[in-house]
């Protein structure tokens, strides 16, 4: 091996020794902090949210999971919401909301079938709507499995001290057809 | 390379590159933003989302011994950068999908290497136009960036070896890590440039301290994760340690395995699971009771019918995933069945290719048969546990390198009747 290749070895063995230490000692240090019962994800408790649905609706809660049914209907829309949720934090910049959503097939790639699904999230000053966001939700899997879905809204004006979650299905054709979804994994941010 | 008067110019080569990356981009591009989000297949690439989504909020995920540190690794970087809502998780889909392109760029370079223009470019054609890889590439698999790092792998060590130089040794084992990050699979890869050194007898004080080097540093670089497994599922290594279902699965399929059904198997694991979730050294009964159920029933299968094992695992489970079309869902309107049959024809062309070069004895490049010892010893190691058509997609591009070389063995042929008629006339 040439001089200048053994230098070259050399400081790369000893760069990768100093990653590998620190990478050892931060693994070390999360490992202890989530032994000591911290967890990394922060998922909702959904009985904790207050979710109301329409007369058509038929809801099923636990802690972690939210499963919502509804039958055909001509309505313009069904929404299953949560009620007014406060900010903890009042100088936070946006709100990030992950869920994963699964359901009763109604979408292969552009096409739609039977209704159309939203996420919605509302920012609430004193219970009136500041802003809102909403996402479609295409639920893809024929087997009913779920995927994450994610919005960020930014929080703009001041004053805004709450908000709501909104699941939102659409007619298509003037119908809704029956269906059903499942949620699991909540978290806001 | 061999050098050859009626190969490609380097100026046609760089053209017709130029437009069939161009053309796979499109074909990626068209796919991908078929669905509003990108391809979901539900699967694993939920699994590395969830991984990568984890490691962005908390700079920190536990992977529990079931993935390797790679896909959230190179996940996460991409939605730190572009986030993972609806536009950035399909950006981050269409980004991912040209990883699929790199590694067309990269057969060229390997086809060039261990032949000619001609098949370097008929191999990045392939790669870019083939509709079970384009399939694969689209979604969020770990078979699109661990099929880019093992043939970069392969090219930089190849090169390493008929040129003795650090730089091609170092960009070698740097794609050699990041394939193993992905799959352990890719040990196979440090085995077969071993094997092809001991074959052109390259001397020991040669390639044994670069390889007690790579060891160091793969150590070095995989020890965090060692040390993660270590706490949290008892294991002092940084590959999957949970083969999931496969491994059970695997012993449901062959020749003469032992009675009985996968579901009564499942039965009897939902059982354990129930009377009590975790044993006392913290482990999940539930895998804990599968991998014991899946290797009683190999030991059974050895002991009661060695030759059915044997053959199970030597012939039919190798020979079944290589002709596996590695289609992850329809794309580009083309039916499965098209999709089988044009890989079958591929496999035919590559035997071709192979045993037409050797048995006509044609100067060949060093190295050209590494390729195909990489696939024998991958193939058979991949298919010991069932022979899914997802893994056989790191083997495609070493099977359409030779498919280019028996086309351009055929090629020849045309071209040389074509010109004897016309001296004739």
């Amino acid at each position: 091996m040439l001089k200048r290749d053994k230098w070259i070895v050399a400081i790369i063995l000893m760069f990768l020794t100093l990653i590998s230490v620190l990478g050892i000692r931060f693994v070390l240090q999360m490992q202890g902090k989530l032994n000591q019962g911290n967890t990394l994800n922060h998922m909702m408790d959904f009985r904790s949210l207050g979710m109301q649905g329409d007369d058509d609706t038929t809801l099923d809660i636990d802690s972690n999971n939210l499963r919502f049914e509804w039958n055909v209907s001509k309505k313009e829309e069904i929404v299953v919401q949560s009620q007014a949720i406060p900010i903890e934090q009042n100088d936070k910049s946006s709100l990030q909301l992950d869920v994963n959503i699964g359901g009763k097939n109604n979408a292969y790639q552009s096409q739609r079938t039977g209704y159309m699904v939203y996420l919605q999230i509302v920012l609430l000053d004193q219970n009136a709507t500041v802003e809102a966001k909403k996402i479609e939700i295409p639920l893809e899997s024929e087997r009913n499995r779920s995927r994450l879905y994610s919005i960020v809204i930014p929080i703009e004006k001041s004053g805004v001290n709450a908000y709501k979650i909104q699941w939102i299905i659409q007619p298509l054709n003037n119908t809704i057809d029956a269906g059903y979804i499942i949620c699991n994994n909540l978290e806001v941010i | 390379m061999i050098e050859s008067k009626t190969d490609l110019s380097i100026k046609h080569t760089r053209w017709i590159l130029f437009a069939v990356i161009c053309i796979g981009l499109a074909l990626r591009l068209t796919v991908t933003l078929a669905y509003p989000m990108g391809v979901s297949l539900f699967s694993d690439d939920n699994t590395y989302i969830g991984y990568a989504t984890t490691l962005v909020k908390n700079g920190y995920v536990v992977l529990n011994g079931i993935a390797g540190p790679g896909m959230p690794l190179l996940l996460g970087s991409l939605f730190s950068i572009f986030g993972y809502q609806p536009v950035g998780i399909l950006v981050c889909h269409i980004l991912y999908s040209c990883i699929g392109l790199l590694t067309a760029f990269g057969m060229y370079l390997l086809g060039r290497l261990l032949h000619s223009r001609w098949v370097g470019v008929l191999s990045c054609t392939y790669m870019c136009f083939d509709v079970a890889m384009i399939s694969t590439n689209i979604s969020f698999l770990t078979e699109t960036p661990y099929t880019c790092m093992i043939v970069f792998a392969l090219y930089f060590l190849l090169r390493c070896v008929m040129k003795w130089e650090l730089k091609y040794y170092l960009e070698g084992l740097v794609c050699f890590c990041g394939a193993l990050s992905m799959k352990g699979l890719a040990m196979m890869i440090p085995l077969t440039i071993l094997i092809y050194s001991w074959k052109t007898r390259v001397k020991i004080n040669r390639w044994l301290p670069k390889l007690i080097l790579g060891i160091i540093i793969t150590f070095l670089l995989f020890l965090p994760w060692c040390v993660q497994n270590y706490i949290t599922v008892s294991s002092f290594s940084p590959f999957p340690i949970d083969q999931g279902d496969q491994r059970l699965l695997g012993t449901y399929y062959g020749i003469g395995y032992p009675e009985g059904s996968y579901d009564q198997a499942q039965g009897i694991i939902n059982e354990a699971v129930q009377r009590k979730q975790t044993n006392d050294d913290g482990k999940n009964i539930g895998l804990e009771t599968r991998d014991t159920i899946a290797r009683d029933r190999y030991l059974q299968w050895l002991e009661q019918n060695p030759i059915g094992f044997f053959y199970t695992h030597l012939i039919y489970k190798p020979v079944t995933l290589l002709f596996q079309a590695c289609l992850q869902l329809k794309v580009l309107g083309v039916p499965a069945r098209i999709v089988t049959w044009w890989w079958w024809g591929v496999v035919a062309m590559a035997v071709y290719g192979v045993l037409g070069t050797r048995l006509g004895k044609e100067p060949t490049s060093s190295g050209f048969y590494v390729p195909l010892l990489y696939l024998a010893i991958a193939i058979t190691f991949t298919a010991i546990l069932v022979p899914i058509p997802r893994y056989n997609a790191p083997h495609v591009p070493f099977i359409a390198l030779y498919a280019s070389v028996g086309l351009c063995r055929v090629l020849k042929r045309v071209m040389i009747r074509k010109g004897k008629k016309q001296e004739q006339l």
